[in-house]
């Protein structure tokens, strides 16, 4: 491994700056500007974030979306891997057989969504 | 380490051979059977009855524990997907148990939750998914596999635990379970992290070959004690499943908290599958001399003396105070993983009497239907959303509900160990392996196990018979009422008939212990050697039974 192959890295690293560079810029320069005392606040996922940690209390939904947004997270960590590697699966022949299996594990994740729906799971009030 | 990690990838892609996928077949079942039960509950009617589902988990287990039955003869030499589950009539026997543990509980289920006015899919479909866990866990040839089972197993119950959320006592049990449960897995993965660090894999056939490896190199003593530290972990963990006695705080407050019928199925199947682990795991894993010990060098035999010894005489004597017949019941259940240890400790203290072990075997299953029925039996009464717990709350029963009480006595007798009923065989097979030992090494500690045991028989007798004279005997303090469906006097009966059955005619359900143990594949080879000297042993004698 040389210092060469590093080179992507940079490459991504200086991309990413840019483009957030670029688009804080264009906003900053050609953006519409009207503040109101709430659109000046950090974001915080909706709760104040300034003031008694006792006093503001959570909203019990963002457990919901914590619930979803796991289920997702790993669907995504088992799918990424599967994609990369089928096409060494097919070339081996074995390209059916590996789609039908990761077929099977998107519909079981596929029911809990049914389940997470008709729960209510996904409407906000 | 390329090529290495090239094969490895050729590994994982070639699919494995069509008769590696029956080593699926029940697991593969019950999660079938959940997953279409999600659809299922989805697509239900809201406000009516949810007793259909009931039955329709009911009949999926059944399934399961069919398909056991067609693969009995069907068995796989080696361990399967690059040796992570075992395909043999010894997991087969346990997944069938736990199979038939939940069926008959949750056919006990569906009036008590309407009473609870929690009647909801979301239990029939936690019960289905922990067994799927347990089917793996008794399957299991790799440390990682069978944790994975254990968590998919374990999981469940929590929330099962604290299913009646409206009752702080059920919250409370299941944040109890929760906690402690966590901290039991968490010291259970750091033991076979220990065992990983040492032998460099956590297959349990290479674990045991590497060890056997490293000590042959002449590692000392004091090497292993890094691996004795993650046995002794893992020996905790599962210590902890079977409420053993250190590890048995939590029971009593999460079996009192509890619905009754989920600690029916919480006492039984957990207890069950804890064993088939312990006993597959320690005798293929970690028979060396070094780890086993065996009076007082130390090893797991040792501490597993230890578990019995405690276990009994605390289970027993806690018991005798309860006025709570689901606490009683909690401490009788310490008091018997007890017994069972002493099964655990002679069978596995030898290669030579490995096949001992088919007394534990036995003693669970009439365990497993005793308890079932005497928890269905309190789950069958109720009012107004209380549950019938104490003594005094079964005042009369008996006799203004025949039926019920019948059952009642004969679970209750089982469990007590009084004939003509499973129960009784039970434990005196498991005193008689104890003593058989005893007489055949010439080792008092054996013994001794076997007086506190029986001692503790006698205490229990007290306790269990207590329930009788109550529930025939004493006035009723106040009215109850019948929570009854159909399908849960099916299953009480059954239960009743199984105890009876079991201990009436023991010969066919003692030949199917004894072949589920001689077929546990992976076993080293001077155990492998022992049972091949029992089968020789059967075959004579069925070969002079024929002429």
């Amino acid at each position: 491994m040389v210092i060469a192959d590093y080179l992507p890295l940079l490459v991504l690293t200086a991309m990413a700056l840019g483009v957030v560079t670029v688009i804080i810029c264009l906003a900053q320069f050609f953006g519409p500007k009207n503040p109101t005392p709430e659109k000046m606040m950090p974001y915080e996922s909706g709760s104040d974030p300034i003031g008694e940690p006792q006093a503001t209390r959570f909203s019990v939904k963002f457990y919901m979306v914590a619930i979803s947004f796991i289920l997702f997270d790993l669907e995504t960590i088992f799918v990424i891997p599967w994609a990369m590697s089928w096409q060494d699966s097919a070339a081996l022949g074995h390209g059916l057989y590996s789609f039908a299996v990761m077929a099977i594990f998107l519909s079981i994740l596929t029911v809990g969504l049914v389940y997470e729906w008709s729960q209510g799971g996904l409407e906000w009030d | 380490m390329q090529l290495l990690s090239t094969l490895t990838t050729l590994g994982l892609l070639t699919p494995p051979e069509g008769a590696e996928l029956v080593a699926l077949v029940p697991g593969a079942i019950v999660t079938l059977v959940a997953v279409v039960f999600i659809l299922l509950d989805v697509f239900h009617n809201k406000g009516t009855s949810r007793e259909y589902q009931a039955y329709f988990a009911a009949i999926g287990l059944v399934l399961t524990a069919a398909s056991c039955w067609y693969l009995w003869d069907m068995g796989l030499e080696r361990p399967v997907f690059f040796g992570m589950l075992y395909l043999d009539r010894y997991s087969l026997f346990f997944s069938g148990l736990a199979c038939a543990s939940a069926a008959l509980m949750i056919l006990a289920s569906p009036a008590f939750l309407r009473s609870h006015q929690m009647d909801r899919g979301e239990y029939y479909l936690l019960i289905l998914i922990s067994v799927a866990g347990m089917i793996f866990m008794v399957q299991a040839a790799d440390l990682l596999t069978m944790f994975i089972a254990f968590e998919v197993m374990s999981i469940p119950l929590y929330v099962l635990a604290s299913f009646l959320r409206k009752d702080s006592r059920s919250a409370e049990a299941g944040m109890k379970y929760f906690i402690l449960g966590a901290f039991s897995a968490a010291l259970m993965l750091y033991g076979i992290a220990l065992i990983y660090g040492a032998t460099g894999t956590t297959n349990l056939e290479y674990i045991r070959e590497n060890l056997f490896f490293l000590s042959a190199a002449g590692a000392s003593h004091g090497a292993f004690g890094m691996v004795m530290i993650g046995v002794l972990l893992i020996l905790s963990g599962l210590a902890f499943k079977v409420a053993a006695f250190p590890f048995h705080i939590w029971a009593p407050d999460v079996y009192t908290g509890s619905p009754t019928p989920s600690v029916g199925f919480m006492a039984t199947a957990v207890k069950v599958v804890g064993f088939a682990t312990m006993i597959r795991v320690f005798s293929v894993a970690f028979p060396l001399e070094v780890l086993r010990g065996g009076f007082f060098g130390w090893g797991w035999i040792d501490v597993a003396f230890v578990f019995a010894i405690g276990s009994m005489l605390l289970g027993n004597l806690v018991a005798v105070t309860q006025d709570n017949v689901k606490r009683m019941l909690a401490y009788y259940g310490i008091a018997h993983a007890g017994y069972l240890s002493i099964g655990f400790v002679a069978a596995n203290s030898h290669p030579s009497f490995f096949l001992h072990n088919d007394a534990i075997l036995y003693s669970l299953t009439a365990y497993t239907v005793a308890l079932v029925g005497a928890f269905g039996v309190l789950s069958y009464f109720g009012r107004r959303g209380e549950a019938v717990e104490t003594y005094a709350d079964l005042g009369q029963l008996g006799i203004k509900y025949p039926k019920m009480g019948m059952i009642m006595t004969i679970c209750v007798l089982s469990l007590a160990g009084v004939p003509p009923t499973g129960g009784f065989l039970a434990k005196f097979y498991i005193f008689r392996t104890g003593v058989d030992v005893g007489v055949q090494t010439g080792e008092m500690a054996f013994i001794y196990m076997v007086i506190v045991g029986v001692i503790g028989s006698v205490i229990g007798a007290y306790y269990y018979l207590k329930v009788i004279v109550y529930m025939y005997m004493k006035p009723a303090l106040r009215e109850v009422r019948p929570l009854a469906t159909k399908g849960k006097l099916w299953a009480l009966g059954a239960c009743a008939a199984a105890t009876l059955y079991l201990g009436v005619f023991p010969a066919k359900p003692i030949d199917v212990c004894r072949s589920a143990i001689m077929s546990m594949s992976g076993v080293p080879a001077e155990v492998q050697a022992t049972i091949d000297r029992g089968q020789m042993e059967l075959d004579r004698r069925l070969q002079v039974d024929e002429d």
